[in-house]
């Protein structure tokens, strides 16, 4: 291609270089659009798991409490609280320990 | 021609310029219509409500917890259907369609309050129907797991969030956190846009407290104190448990309680922590600090001896009696008085220390006064001023015409458990701010000096004695460990006129345990028993109950006693040497029964069987198996080797 011609096209490079870069600086705003909606759109998703985390948080914790405990003991295993004639104070004077059949530890 | 061009071209060029200018002047110079217009246009302000902080126990566990809810308005102009609509939402909301038809019904109310702090799926359900002139503001729900645990501690909170009651409204700046409102970008459907690469995700939170309570210890102490409450039949019961070392607050209890998730049902009076809002004259409790102070004051030795009268001791027109006509005494020691809770022993010793020392004495342990605790509604309870009559002096000195609140008492005692230093008692161990992560760690605050290491020391003893042999507190004793603590008795004054309530006590027991190296010490009290009334007849066996589930929640060993238990000080008890003051102090405790030197027979026993008749025989035990004993070996019968091992063989 002879400088004669290079030079006739420079003006449609020019142009060309003009138009694609406000094509370009277009695209990349619509993009940044597009992903800004996805990031709303997890964003509420998470906020919306933080706060069912929560609310399981909340569930474990009325679970967990030491009435549904004591009730459930006491009502479906039929157990009883500890009297203090079943407790057994061991002292630093007693010492265990289990042993296996063949009287190893 | 060509100036025609040129004037054109002239004229275009100011034209342009002109409307460059104009342009120019509107982008670049500030206008506050304009700028207010274009922010209306494309700013949107989202407000983010801020979550308040949770309460949770010294292990982390949730006392109090604040859950995502919405609140549901309307604008009735705008609802198209309002009958519909009423009974669409009334089904969703569980409530009756006339309720919600009569909030919606007047068209020139532009504003209402459907429901507030409906759940999170209730309105997920109502955004389904897409109903016009319907809004829903975010907002949190406090929510108390543990129903009626520590209410009267924990407090409430209102609608609004706004704390009302209790740790709730001690700690309202530092829950509530701060709103935040973001001025965002929004598009043409009024959507946030991105901005600078941030989108709001996170919410604002108060700050988290995290108290002192061991929740699984304060379900005890309340489970034991509603039983208490319903086998005596009292009208109140109160408790404090705290940590002997630091006053740390690990239980406190005031009966009846109410529901923190629902505090209008309950009536203001139930709603007061009154362990630490209310006074009452303590009664024989306060022995202790009187016999602390003359020992302090060196007015009186442990070993003095005092002549109790035989029961009546006059003073000017007044005759101070024992408790009980058969609770007379004779020449007994000073220790013996407190043992035995003399009235009398107790009055000659006040007598002796005279009004100004035993005032001083007792606001020194923290009485009159408040301790600066980081509870609300502290009282200070009552200590007259001088001078004291000779009587008031007496009838002081074993706890009436004075008040103190449970807090106080307990924490008085907490001074002679920790060797005399009275500290002030707190409840929140740390505040964390979850933004930022700094936590900030309450340090123990040491009020004052009370009573020197010694005396303390001797008065733990002393106060051992109390549950030993013939004491009045044995009833609180634990088993395997060693006890201190006195009762108290004390009558319930009228709440209108001069006088006492007929029939009216308010029996309590306040000690520590171990008494040789204190841990916990615990107040607990029974107000206006129907049945049975004495300190040690209502309150020891709760104060015993408690203990023993305080020491074995924590680890704490029970103890063989020996030299090394024993206090080093001598506490001489009239004409009994010091040897027998130990015997005496901790009669039934130690360990009487002989050194096994052979293996009994302990066929067909369980382990449970044989742990007990081995308890502090200083025997290894090894078990092979499970059941009950099959064989042991050395045999039955046959002497212990010298280590003392004993080899269970155990069969289903």
């Amino acid at each position: 291609m002879s400088s004669e011609h290079v030079r006739q096209l420079k003006p449609f490079l020019s142009v060309f270089f003009v138009i694609s870069t406000l094509f370009t600086v277009v695209f990349l705003k619509m993009e940044e659009r597009r992903m800004s909606y996805v990031v709303l759109k997890n964003t509420r998703e998470f906020k919306k798991n933080k706060e069912m985390k929560k609310q399981k948080e909340i569930q474990l914790a009325k679970l967990t409490r030491p009435q549904l405990v004591e009730n459930t003991a006491k009502q479906r295993l039929t157990l009883k609280r500890a009297t203090q004639a079943q407790i057994i104070h061991l002292n630093p004077s007693v010492s265990l320990s289990y042993l296996n059949k063949e009287g190893r530890p | 021609m060509k100036s025609k061009i040129i004037t054109l071209f002239i004229f275009i060029c100011v034209l342009w310029s002109a409307l460059i200018f104009r342009a120019a002047y509107l982008q670049f110079v500030p206008h506050e219509k304009l700028n207010a217009l274009q922010e209306k246009q494309f700013q949107t302000v989202v407000s983010l409500p801020s979550r308040r902080g949770s309460i949770v126990d010294r292990n982390g566990k949730d006392l109090a917890m604040s859950s995502p809810t919405y609140s549901i308005y309307a604008d009735p102009k705008i609802i198209e259907d309002r009958k519909a609509t009423a009974k669409l939402l009334a089904k969703i909301l569980k409530e009756n369609s006339n309720v919600v038809y009569a909030k919606i019904k007047d068209k020139s109310k532009r504003f209402v309050w459907i429901e507030r702090l409906v759940s999170v799926s209730q309105v997920e359900e109502i955004k389904t129907f897409k109903i016009r002139g319907l809004g829903f503001v975010e907002e949190w729900k406090r929510v108390y797991p543990n129903d009626q645990l520590l209410a009267t501690t924990l407090g409430f909170v209102g609608k609004e969030g706004q704390g009302l009651e209790g740790l709730e409204l001690f700690y309202d700046e530092q829950l509530k956190g701060e709103s935040k409102k973001v001025s965002m970008r929004k598009d043409a459907r009024g959507r946030p846009l991105i901005q600078d690469g941030m989108l709001f995700t996170e919410t604002p939170q108060g700050k988290e407290i995290k108290l002192t309570i061991d929740s699984d210890l304060q379900y005890f102490v309340e489970t034991e104190l509603k039983q208490a409450l319903i086998k005596h039949d009292a009208e109140g019961a109160y408790a404090v448990v705290l940590d002997a070392k630091t006053s740390a607050i690990r239980a406190i209890a005031s009966l009846p309680s109410f529901d923190s998730n629902n505090p209008a049902k309950a009536t203001p009076g139930l709603r007061r922590n009154r362990s630490v809002t209310d006074t009452y004259e303590p009664g024989s409790t306060l022995k202790t600090f009187v016999i602390a102070q003359a020992l302090e004051e060196k007015v009186y030795q442990a070993n003095s001896k005092i002549w109790c009268e035989n029961g009546a001791f006059r003073i000017g027109k007044r005759v101070i009696r024992e408790a009980e006509a058969n609770h007379s005494q004779g020449l007994i020691s000073v220790s013996e008085v407190l043992a035995y809770s003399s009235n009398i022993g107790t009055s000659k010793i006040a007598l002796k220390l005279g009004d100004e020392k035993l005032r001083q004495g007792l606001m020194k342990f923290g009485f009159g006064q408040k301790a600066g605790t980081d509870l609300p509604g502290e009282a200070k309870g009552i200590i007259l001023n001088l001078p004291w009559r000779d009587h008031l002096l007496a009838n002081v000195s074993f706890g009436q015409g004075m008040t103190a609140s449970p807090l106080q008492m307990a924490n008085a005692y907490a001074a002679i458990a920790n060797g005399g230093v009275l500290n002030a008692p707190h409840i929140v161990e740390s505040i964390t701010d979850l933004e930022t992560n700094k936590t900030t760690t309450t340090e123990t605050k040491q009020i004052r000096r009370v009573i020197s290491e010694e005396t303390a020391q001797q008065m733990r003893l002393m106060l051992a004695s109390v549950t030993s042999g013939r004491g009045s507190g044995v009833s609180a004793r634990v088993e395997g460990y060693i006890v201190g603590g006195k009762t108290g008795t004390a009558q319930k004054v009228k709440s209108e006129g001069r006088g006492y309530i007929k029939g009216g006590y308010i029996g309590s027991f306040t000690g520590f345990i171990p008494a040789n190296d204190p841990q916990y010490v615990i107040y607990v009290a029974l107000d206006y028993p129907k049945k049975g009334y004495y300190g040690s007849q209502v309150a020891g066996p709760l104060f015993s109950s408690i203990a023993s589930y305080a020491v074995r929640r924590e680890g704490v060993a029970p103890e063989v006693l020996g030299e090394k238990n024993i206090s080093s000080v001598p506490v001489a008890q009239s004409e009994k040497t010091e040897k027998e003051v130990e015997q005496f102090a901790y009669a039934d405790l130690n360990n009487t029964t002989a050194t096994l030197t052979t293996v009994p027979d302990f066929k067909d026993l369980s382990i449970r069987e044989v742990l007990q008749k081995t308890a502090n025989q200083n025997i290894k035990l090894k078990m092979i198996g499970r059941g009950k004993v099959e064989q042991t070996q050395p045999a039955a019968g046959e002497a212990f080797g010298d280590d003392r091992t004993m080899t269970l063989i155990l069969k289903e």
